[in-house]
């Protein structure tokens, strides 16, 4: 990718984790709107495993800067782990 | 290749955190299936989702780990699936100039919709409520979430072809 592209894209992820993600609107997505009108919220399992970051809100800190660590520890993460499954799919192919 | 599939995922990622209001106080939010698919191709897309959800679920207690395998079918290989039809199909019957871009749009709506079905159909199976109204609530409400799905997928795939027209190689 050309440098204009990666920045683009950087710039593009920043914003989003961040301004996007504080902006986001709490409406019930899709499955679960349909979860509760049919009456079927209730039956999630219960979390096998904790998270650190449980609904992408960091635990004593405020909404917004639990929002945007979120949003920006997970972009780093996912980007870590798709740069690294990159690399073993690109030596898999030589 | 390498660096590509890292931003993509931490786009895609980012992506999914912002839900986007639509009529009847339902949200929706970017999957990003179609989109990878078309730049990456069906393999690297189908690694960077599945990054995108088991971040998720370990994280940010966001979908599951009981249920990850089902959420990388679901968005994952079927939106690949479709990205990959759609494109095939938009590549023979439409002219040159726009056939990526609507490709992109159908591939993404379609995505949705069908991710939506097949969701209701597990859901039924597993005996939480019976298949025809959950069926017909998922593919409504999907049916709209799926036009975001197709116009942000349209729309971010001609502004990287723009930018770089060999980043979006399409495979007719």
């Amino acid at each position: 990718m050309s440098r204009s592209v990666i920045i683009g894209l950087l710039v593009a992820t920043v914003a989003l984790a961040t301004v996007g993600a504080m902006a986001a609107s709490s409406s019930p997505d899709g499955l679960e709107r349909v979860a509760e009108d049919l009456g079927f919220a209730d039956h999630g399992e219960e979390a096998a495993l904790g998270a650190p970051m449980p609904d992408y809100e960091v635990p004593g800190a405020s909404s917004m800067v639990g929002t945007c660590v979120a949003g920006i520890s997970g972009a780093l993460v996912v980007g870590l782990v798709a740069t690294g499954l990159g690399a073993l799919l690109r030596r898999k192919k030589k | 290749m390498i660096p590509t599939m890292g931003i993509l995922g931490a786009f895609t990622f980012a992506a999914q955190m912002v839900n986007i209001p639509i009529p009847g106080g339902t949200s929706g939010h970017l999957v990003g299936a179609v989109l990878l698919t078309t730049v990456l191709g069906a393999p690297a897309a189908l690694l960077v989702l599945a990054a995108v959800l088991l971040i998720q679920c370990l994280l940010f207690q966001d979908g599951g780990l009981t249920a990850l395998g089902a959420n990388v079918v679901n968005m994952g290989l079927v939106g690949v699936l479709v990205a990959v039809g759609a494109q095939k199909v938009a590549q023979k019957v439409l002219p040159a100039k726009v056939r990526t871009e609507v490709g992109a749009f159908v591939g993404g709506w379609l995505a949705t919709v069908l991710c939506a079905a097949l969701v209701a159909v597990e859901i039924a199976l597993s005996g939480r409520a019976p298949l025809a109204p959950v069926l017909f609530a998922m593919v409504l409400w999907h049916a709209m979430i799926g036009i975001i799905e197709g116009a942000a997928t349209a729309v971010i795939v001609k502004t990287l072809r723009a930018a770089r027209p060999d980043l979006v190689e399409v495979q007719s």
